[in-house]
């Protein structure tokens, strides 16, 4: 598989806080890539940094092999986490102008600014003013630019975040049509099931590590259960922790989140529990993303 | 070759677009209408005091005339020696109608710059609108563009000021002021207004939030007012060398334009390298 973005050791701190420690990625052509972590895992300084809106960092960025970022930046389109634009301009304007920017001429820049209107819907808006448009026109909007040009790869921070589900719909349909498109897309998203839906690959990211990387389904495979408990000493769990078939184990709220490292043994395990006098009120067998991302990113908090 | 034509392309293309930007903001429209009618106001206040100062000598020469019985000899001597001073003067400042608005530019640009680029580079980055940008194209097309965008700006008013005053110095008191005493002043208001929007504009890039940029920015000149009071250094300062506005050799003020061109040129350097350098 040909990789188009490689990040390698990328280190970046905001004063003490490190926002990147030596993260490594590899992102292949042509695919969704889904960046997922609570907030401040670093997915918006990673995105920064990718784009060229970040300088001050130490590591290697490298995508479709060129590491000069005035060369890079005509590869990408990027939507911002907070889109904000000129609230005196229409969106034909707008869209206008960022297509002049990447190179067009003054028509070539008003056929292009068209196309992504219709392609984005924003056909019907096109001569109202930025100011007046909703939140959800705001955001197409920000796609839009993003795909001015037919950049080979699409960075979107959190582009679903907010909107209604219907809208959120339209543009979850909009990244697969650029996925038919062979344009790569990395994205970032709170929403699990968006991911679990548009992503061929998911890295999660906590404090500015990679936690876990891989495709949807191969990180499906590893075997997880969520079972509710009343009664739970310290030393048990920490017990449990170093046994040879736990890969991780945390509890949040009287529930004691598993990942298991070969094969499912949940029942190997409500032995044990049982064993301590452990009340068992609730067993759910996990293998969502969501359950593999609480699985990983609660053990970490 | 070709990436020196893209990098004018998107400076023309930034430009244009904040050029478009600033004539449709009500704030800066505002601030320049305040300019204009300051330096109206100066020219017309040279008028009235002109005006005044001819009624009074005229009145005075009576006054002799009448109180110690002098012949009319004595009194055309007296308005011929009024008229001569006031040769002399003109000889020695230049015209008050060109001096008096220069002088008022001088005092109230600061003001004027301060307000209208505080925010050049810190309102975008606020807004993250600057995000766009900067992921599109290369950081110093987008700077450049923005500072030249709004020097434009003032260049036009300060040539509007300069056409509508010498038709109204023309049609109402049929005075015309030679090209050549007016190229100075029109220097020297440019070179001016650019020194400090490079002042500005460097606060601008200093500080993410524009109200902390326009402290700044009031801070930078607040300390070039206060390195006058070295002999030394005081040249550094923007409102060095007040005096050449008044009289001195050709030379002389050519060299303070330079000064100023200098003054500009460095401080939006180091403008430039803190852009390029930040974190959007």
């Amino acid at each position: 598989m040909k990789l188009i973005i490689k990040v390698l050791e990328l280190c970046k701190s905001y004063g003490k806080t490190l926002a990147l420690d030596k993260f490594s990625l590899d992102i292949p052509a042509g695919c969704i890539y889904g960046l997922l972590g609570p907030n401040g895992a670093g997915k918006t300084t990673l995105i920064g940094v990718l784009s060229g809106l970040i300088k001050k960092y130490s590591g290697q960025v490298r995508v479709s092999d060129k590491t000069d970022f005035s060369e890079i930046k005509k590869l990408i389109g990027l939507m911002p986490q907070d889109s904000s634009f000129y609230n005196n301009m229409s969106s034909f304007e707008h869209l206008k102008f960022f297509a002049r920017l990447q190179g067009l001429t003054k028509s070539n820049a008003v056929i292009e600014a068209y196309r992504v209107m219709k392609l984005t819907g924003l056909d019907g808006v096109a001569k109202k003013n930025v100011g007046s448009l909703s939140h959800g026109m705001r955001k197409r909007l920000g796609i839009a630019q993003a795909i001015l040009g037919r950049p080979k790869i699409v960075i979107l921070d959190e582009p679903t975040n907010g909107l209604d589900p219907k809208i959120a719909k339209t543009i979850r349909d909009l990244i697969k049509q650029l996925k038919a498109e062979n344009t790569t897309i990395l994205f970032s998203s709170h929403n699990l099931y968006e991911v679990e839906e548009l992503a061929d690959f998911v890295a999660i990211m906590h404090k500015g590590r990679l936690l876990k990387k891989g495709s949807v389904l191969e990180l499906k495979k590893s075997k997880s259960a969520e079972i509710t408990i009343v009664g739970l000493k310290k030393e048990l769990l920490n017990s449990i922790r170093i046994k040879p078939y736990i890969e991780t184990v945390s509890l949040v709220d009287n529930t004691l989140l598993v990942s298991f490292k070969k094969k499912d043994e949940t029942n190997k395990l409500l032995e044990l529990l049982i064993n301590h006098d452990v009340v068992i009120s609730k067993i759910k067998k996990g293998d969502s993303l969501e359950d593999i991302y609480v699985n990983i990113v609660g053990e970490e908090i | 070759m070709i990436c020196c034509k893209s990098f004018f392309k998107e400076i023309s293309i930034i430009l244009f677009q904040d050029f478009k930007q600033s004539v449709k903001n009500w704030k800066i429209i505002l601030i320049i209408l305040l300019y204009l009618a300051a330096l109206f106001g100066s020219l017309m206040l040279v008028d009235k005091v002109e005006a005044e100062l001819n009624k009074q000598e005229v009145k005075d020469s009576k006054q002799l005339y009448d109180s110690y019985g002098a012949g009319v000899q004595e009194f055309e001597e007296t308005e011929f020696e009024n008229h001569n001073l006031l040769l002399e003067a003109q000889d020695k400042y230049g015209s008050l109608h060109v001096l008096v608005p220069l002088i008022i530019g001088f005092v109230i640009l600061p003001f004027i710059i301060l307000f209208v680029g505080f925010d050049i580079v810190s309102a975008d980055r606020f807004t993250n609108s600057l995000r766009h940008l900067v992921s599109r194209i290369n950081r110093l097309p987008i700077i450049i563009g923005k500072f030249i965008s709004l020097n434009l700006v003032l260049f036009f008013t300060t040539i509007i000021f300069y056409i509508i005053s010498n038709l109204y110095l023309k049609f109402k008191l049929d005075l015309v002021i030679p090209v050549k005493e007016l190229i100075h002043p029109f220097v020297f208001l440019i070179l001016y207004s650019a020194a400090l929007l490079s002042i500005v504009t460097l606060a601008s890039t200093l500080t993410k939030k524009p109200f902390s940029s326009l402290a700044l920015g009031v801070l930078f000149l607040i300390v070039s007012i206060w390195i006058l009071s070295f002999d030394k250094i005081s040249f550094l300062s923007v409102f060095a060398n007040f005096k050449i506005l008044f009289n001195e050799s050709l030379n002389v003020k050519l060299l303070n334009l330079l000064r100023l061109f200098l003054i500009s040129i460095v401080c939006f350097a180091v403008a430039c390298f803190k852009f390029e350098r930040m974190d959007v």
